[in-house]
């Protein structure tokens, strides 16, 4: 049965995105009753949203937005007041169809008195998965996670980070082909975070559908191909980050420090060349991100070999959820990331310090007689400070002269050699 | 060698194959060596060989040679404790004992096992054997709950590994007894199953009569079982299953390639299963320990089985062999009239002119002359089950339906009671049984108010499988002109309702014990779907009140309906349209439990009544169906619930 594809947006997906929808929902309505049923609150308010195959959809929104109650419609947990949603080109009830998604919720309903082990050889037999397999992919999902030395421990004992580990770990042991994400970095630490977000890139590389929600910006900006934000159950926004978040106002330039008159000198360049109109706003000095920081302490924690209990190091994705290409190891992330950093829009390294450009101000952008204009400026003022230039700065020029490839941007990986006891510490704030 | 490296190496080595197959060939040799002394060393020979022969024939006063009713019955005698003490019985129970240790080895556990045995044994035995009292108790009863925790810990993990497959069925069921042994509800009920069992043998009085202590034995520990495990199959079912709404963890289930159907029937097959296990572990203690009581000493007994000099069984032996450790069919006389024959028209005419004479308007309803009816049918039966000793003396019984025991040719048991001068502990009356042959059986001392039983011959059924009979209120004797004579009783005496029984046995214990297990069973699998059906749309709490609500009236039906015909009705005051009302509701619903209840299982097994195939055929397809039905409903309701919202939230 053919998916029923929104009809506003029929055309104009087709067109643009041949790929096969793998969700669609269309005038999708959920409406909560009381017990008298009478109607309490309208969660999902007539939605129309298809995810294709491959993409890495953002569901965003504030709290009470309808972004779990859509996931729980798509899943099945909830069934529509009105509308139809159809997942694979079937309707949520199709059992089979189960068989293809991978489920993460917002928190880790697991069973508590079985280990980490129990817990992903029971899912894994749920899709009946057969005995060999499942053991290799437990032993590598429980390495991905860092869950290696804990996995003989009943999870009830697991604090709140831990058990979203396992919580992903088992969303992953079919290597579904669409994985619905529900906050998934709740209750992860800076470097779990990194990790989730590179595995959903990871993943996505791979041809996976994935469908991200959560109210954390940061989160969904770095990995989604496009996202709509819900308020009060409707679509407010729709479109990729480029589309959404993209602003042609303004123009970012990052140089080496300069001076006060050299500044003073670019914005006169700036006046003059825009008649007065234009000028320089904001000087200032770039800060390192406080993820960054973290991150690098961490990496110096663990090169010292400090102990750790809990979440040991998290592993590489695990084997059978990654692409054919080898993933980058630890110190050719560094360098690859020394080299193309100026260039990487859409992550963020763990090793290096520099802040990325946001990502809609890539200097390969096609842009109208203005924009040529202030690229014109930004070479010449470049030049003009070319004897100034650090070999770094060097460097820089010549990567910003290339458009990243996606595949180098997916590529930056967490250096693998991470959790040691700074993190381990605070996985040890347990909920028992 | 530090302790645990030396576990782990003795963890190795009992999973290793070549333990494994070593140790299976050496149970197994013990077991044949077992098997083979056993029927070689059988005990029956030496008990007969102890007894003063007896002549086969006799001769009558014309000089023909006559069966010697004595001998057959000696035969009869004989051929009872053939059965009771044949090496069958222990043949089977080592061989079931060497197939749980073969499990035990091959599940990786034999040497692990031998040694908690091992550490039990020198703390428990020393106890029960040289410490007396209260610390022979103890010893008992931690010997006991221990090896009762053991055999359970064993099936347990032999069912897990039986459900070790990658299905959902499987899977689920499997999930739910590793939660059975990990969560605390459910553990509570299993270490008190265990603990009672193991003290119950305790409570026993010594003094009494030895079919006395089995029956009692077999009566509280049966109902004991049954009970503790039905309230876990309930609280567990309705718990597994609410509690997974509730937690919100069935939502990672349900998310996956799971079916509705698949999750109900995995959740139910994993609680049958783990009362299946519990049953088997308690029933195996009952039959055991039952067992290890009928090789004590009987009343009257100088040793087991041996009766003083001159006698083959004594009547405590004779009762326990032949009414209790077996499976025996009873027939109870036929009432030689029914409540609407004829002859209680009149009377009821009667009665109404008698009511006419004090009310001149009285009308009586149907149901009023039904009650009237009734009433004169009751005083009639009672009348007829009196006996005076001087009026006629005698009445006559008739029990039909023994085709089959003529056909057996065993000997049946006669079970009479009689009520009389308020049943005072010090009179005994004499009795006299006359048979359609002539034969006549005496009973001189018969005490009042309580049970007595002897031995009849299956000669005495005719060809029609009817056997008649005479009881007369007094001792039948010859005079001095040989002429038969009556000695009455100095008072009338009554024969209550159960007062009179005739029994043969058609089984054995051992069978009798498996049916009704297995009946248990099949009770407890729908009592688990009737709380799995509760829980699929009802918190916890509720869907506990619900099922214990129908297991209780399950339960109880037979006795409704027992009670029922006394409950009075009338259609025209308030009170008695509501009572109507009442009567047609609780007849409706003990009918509709009628195959639940009159299977009686805890109570056959007591009193040694037969539970035969065709009755266990029939109430289990009744209990299977009605399982199927909550099954399909219950699916029904799970498939159109939102998981995402319990109990509104």
């Amino acid at each position: 049965m053919p998916v029923a594809v929104p009809e506003s947006n029929a055309q104009s997906s087709d067109q643009a995105d041949p790929r096969r929808p793998v969700v669609a929902c269309q005038q999708l309505t959920k409406t909560f009753k009381d017990f008298w049923m009478r109607d309490q609150a309208r969660a999902v308010d007539r939605l129309d949203l298809v995810v294709r195959e491959g993409e890495i959809f953002g569901l965003l929104g504030p709290n009470g937005s309808g972004k779990s109650t859509t996931i729980k419609l798509i899943l099945g947990l909830l069934k529509p007041t009105s509308g139809r949603v159809m997942v694979f080109d079937k309707p949520t009830s199709h059992v089979a169809t189960k068989s293809r998604i991978g489920y993460l919720p917002e928190e880790s309903y697991l069973y508590p008195f079985l280990n980490a082990r129990e817990t992903l050889d029971y899912y894994g037999k749920l899709f009946r998965i057969d005995s060999k397999t499942r053991q290799s992919r437990i032993d590598e999902l429980l390495e991905m996670v860092g869950l290696e030395h804990a996995q003989f421990r009943p999870v009830r004992e697991y604090s709140k980070g831990m058990q979203r580990r396992i919580g992903i770990a088992q969303a992953l042991i079919n290597d579904p082909d669409l994985l619905i994400l529900d906050e998934p970095t709740t209750g992860l630490d800076p470097i779990g975070t990194r990790q989730v977000k590179d595995l959903i890139l990871e993943l996505g590389r791979r041809g996976k559908s994935i469908i991200l929600s959560s109210h954390l910006l940061t989160d969904v900006e770095d990995v989604v191909d496009r996202m709509v934000i819900l308020y009060g159950g409707k679509i407010r926004g729709e479109g990729n980050c480029e589309q959404l978040l993209s602003s042609k106002e303004r123009t970012t330039l990052e140089t080496d420090e300069l001076d006060d008159a050299t500044i003073a000198e670019i914005d006169e360049v700036i006046r003059r060349r825009s008649s007065g109109s234009k000028s320089i706003l904001s000087v200032s000095s770039p800060r390192q991100k406080l993820e960054e920081l973290f991150l690098g302490i961490v990496e110096q924690a663990q090169a010292d070999r400090t102990s750790t209990s809990g979440v040991t190091k998290g592993g590489e994705t695990a084997a059978f959820l990654r692409s054919e290409e080898a993933p980058v190891a630890g110190e050719d992330l560094i360098e690859s990331l020394m080299g193309t950093n100026e260039d990487d829009t859409s992550t963020e390294d763990s090793a290096g310090s520099q802040v990325p450009a946001p990502s809609g101000t890539t200097e390969e952008q096609p842009s109208d007689s203005a924009d040529d204009s202030d690229d014109g400026l930004i070479s010449s003022l470049m030049n003009q400070s070319d004897d100034k230039a650090t070999p770094q700065a060097q460097q820089h020029k010549t990567q910003s002269e290339t458009e990243p490839s996606e595949s180098e941007q997916a590529d930056v990986d967490v250096d693998t050699g991470v959790i040691d006891s700074l993190l381990d510490s605070d996985d040890q704030e347990t909920e028992r | 060698m530090k302790l645990s490296t030396l576990i782990s190496t003795i963890d190795r080595f009992q999973h290793g194959r070549s333990f494994k197959i070593v140790a299976s060939a050496l149970v197994v040799a013990v077991l044949l060596t077992y098997t083979g002394f056993s029927i070689v060393g059988s005990t029956t020979n030496v008990v007969s060989d102890s007894q003063p022969q007896v002549q086969e024939m006799l001769q009558d006063q014309d000089g023909n040679l006559i069966p010697n009713p004595i001998a057959e019955r000696d035969r009869q005698l004989r051929s009872i404790l053939d059965v009771s003490q044949s090496p069958v019985n222990a043949v089977l129970s080592v061989s079931m004992g060497a197939l749980f240790v073969l499990l035990i080895i091959w599940l990786g556990l034999g040497l692990t096992y031998i040694g908690t045995v091992a550490i039990v044994g020198l703390i428990g035995w020393p106890l029960y054997f040289f410490g007396g009292g209260m610390w022979s108790s103890l010893g008992f009863v931690i010997s006991g709950v221990t090896m009762l925790m053991l055999s359970f810990s064993v099936l347990l993990r032999a069912l897990r590994l039986a459900l070790s497959s990658a299905h959902p069925i499987t899977t689920i069921a499997r999930n739910v007894l590793a939660e059975a042994i990990r969560m605390k509800i459910s553990v509570v009920f299993i270490l008190l199953l265990a603990f009672m069992l193991a003290v119950m043998p305790m409570m026993l009085e010594v003094d009494q009569p030895l079919r006395y202590r089995v029956q009692g034995f077999l009566q509280w520990s049966t109902s004991f079982s049954f009970w503790l495990i039905a309230l876990l199959v309930v609280f567990f079912s309705a718990a597994t299953v609410s509690y997974e709404q509730r937690e919100k963890v069935i939502w990672q289930t349900m998310t996956k390639p799971v079916a509705a159907w698949q999750y109900i029937i995995g959740k139910w097959l994993g609680v049958v299963l783990l009362s299946g296990a519990l049953l088997t572990i308690s029933g195996l203690g009952i039959f055991q320990f039952t067992e290890y009581l009928r090789s004590q000493t009987a009343l009257g007994e100088v040793a087991p089985y041996q009766a003083s000099e001159g006698r083959i069984m004594t009547e405590d032996r004779m009762i326990l062999e032949t009414q209790v450790l077996t499976a025996r069919r009873s027939v109870i006389p036929v009432l030689p009239f029914g409540p609407h024959d004829e002859q209680f028209d009149a009377a009821l005419e009667a009665e109404v002119q008698k009511e006419r004479l004090l009310q001149t308007d009285f009308n009586p309803t149907p149901g009023q002359l039904a009650g009237m009816r009734m009433k004169i049918f009751e005083d009639a039966v009672s009348d007829y089950r009196s006996i005076d000793p001087v009026y006629e003396g005698y009445a006559t019984f008739s029990f039909t339906g023994l085709g089959p025991a003529r056909s057996l040719g065993k000997p049946l048991t006669m079970r009479y009671k009689i009520n009389a001068e308020g049943n005072r502990p010090d009179m005994f009356y004499a009795m006299t049984f006359s048979f359609e042959d002539g034969t006549i059986i005496q009973r001189p001392q018969t005490g009042l108010g309580f049970s007595h039983t002897f031995t009849i011959d299956p000669r005495f059924i005719n060809e029609q499988g009817e056997l008649n009979l005479q009881i007369y209120n007094g001792q039948l004797a010859l005079d001095n002109n040989d002429r038969m004579m009556m000695r009455p009783n100095p008072g009338t005496m009554t024969i209550p309702p159960d007062g009179l029984e005739v029994s043969y046995q058609v089984g054995t214990f051992r069978g009798n014990f498996t049916r009704i297990m297995m009946v248990l069973w099949t009770k407890l699998a729908l009592l688990a779907m009737v709380a799995v059906w509760a829980s699929s749309f009802a918190s916890f709490p509720v869907a506990c009140l619900m099922s214990i609500t129908v297991f209780l009236i399950g339960e109880s039906a037979g006795f409704v309906q027992s009670a029922l015909p006394g409950w009075a009705m009338d259609s025209e005051s308030v009170v008695g349209v509501i009572r109507t009302g009442i009567f047609h509701f609780a007849n409706g619903v003990s009918k509709f439990f009628s195959a639940y209840h009159e299977l009686k299982p805890t109570q056959r097994i007591a009193d040694g009544r037969v539970l035969g195939w065709a009755q266990v055929s029939s109430g289990v397809l009744a209990m299977i169906s009605a399982t199927g039905v909550f099954y399909l409903i219950s699916v029904y309701i799970f498939r159109r619930r939102q998981l995402a919202i319990y109990s509104g939230q």
